[in-house]
């Protein structure tokens, strides 16, 4: 193994590391903003793989998909907030006038 | 070719490092306003560190070229989202943490009440 291998390898299992902890904050999260957040973190760690794994296996093509996958997320995510319920609009009309 | 190497080495395992950070923060932090505010930064800038990295590995004109554009679109979506995200969260109003003592929105309002000359 070269180098570049072993260092890609390693910053591989850090990245599935924050992607294990977004699949914990989305299975437990209270509220369906936390789910939203961690969805933005299991995107920005699974193209953070993407790109670790060309390095891994020296593929330059598989940059395409990560540039493909950011403008995915992005519009992922602007769709998903907007699925945040504004209860705050109706619940405290009453209590903070 | 020594000095690429080791320049890769730092920036692939420094980016990774922060997108575990963020992963960290994520399961740590109080409320869904810090998460969010863990996210947009932190692992934001995790992935551009990796996208250097990239660069650094990979150094030929087509590569160059498909990363500066994942680079542009990184550096100009994330903060957006982020944003989208905290305002949603904000808007929805619930489960603010105790520690979470900074309102900015709401200080702008009592300001703006203040500050008008009639009424």
């Amino acid at each position: 193994m070269t180098t570049q291998q072993i260092v890609s390898s390693i910053a591989l299992v850090l990245v599935l590391l924050g992607f294990l902890a977004a699949i914990i904050r989305a299975a437990t999260g209270p509220t369906r903003a936390d789910r939203i957040v961690a969805a933005e973190l299991g995107f920005i760690s699974a193209v953070s793989a993407i790109l670790l794994i060309a390095i891994l296996l020296d593929e330059p093509i598989l940059f395409d998909f990560a540039l493909v996958a950011v403008l995915i997320g992005f519009l992922t995510t602007i769709g998903l907030a907007r699925l945040v319920p504004r209860t705050r609009d109706r619940e405290d009309e009453g209590r903070e006038a | 070719m020594m000095i690429s190497v080791i320049a890769l080495s730092v920036l692939a395992v420094a980016g990774a490092g922060l997108v575990a950070l963020a992963g960290m923060g994520i399961l740590r932090l109080p409320d869904p306003l810090t998460r969010a505010s863990a996210v947009s930064k932190a692992a934001a800038l995790g992935l551009l560190l990796i996208i250097v990295a990239a660069m650094i590995a990979e150094w030929s004109v087509r590569s160059l070229i498909v990363l500066l554009l994942v680079l542009i679109a990184h550096l100009v979506t994330t903060p957006l989202s982020g944003t989208a995200l905290a305002r949603a969260s904000y808007k929805s109003g619930t489960a603010r943490a105790p520690v979470t003592t900074v309102d900015e929105p709401a200080e702008r309002e009592a300001r703006k009440v203040d500050e008008s000359p009639e009424d």
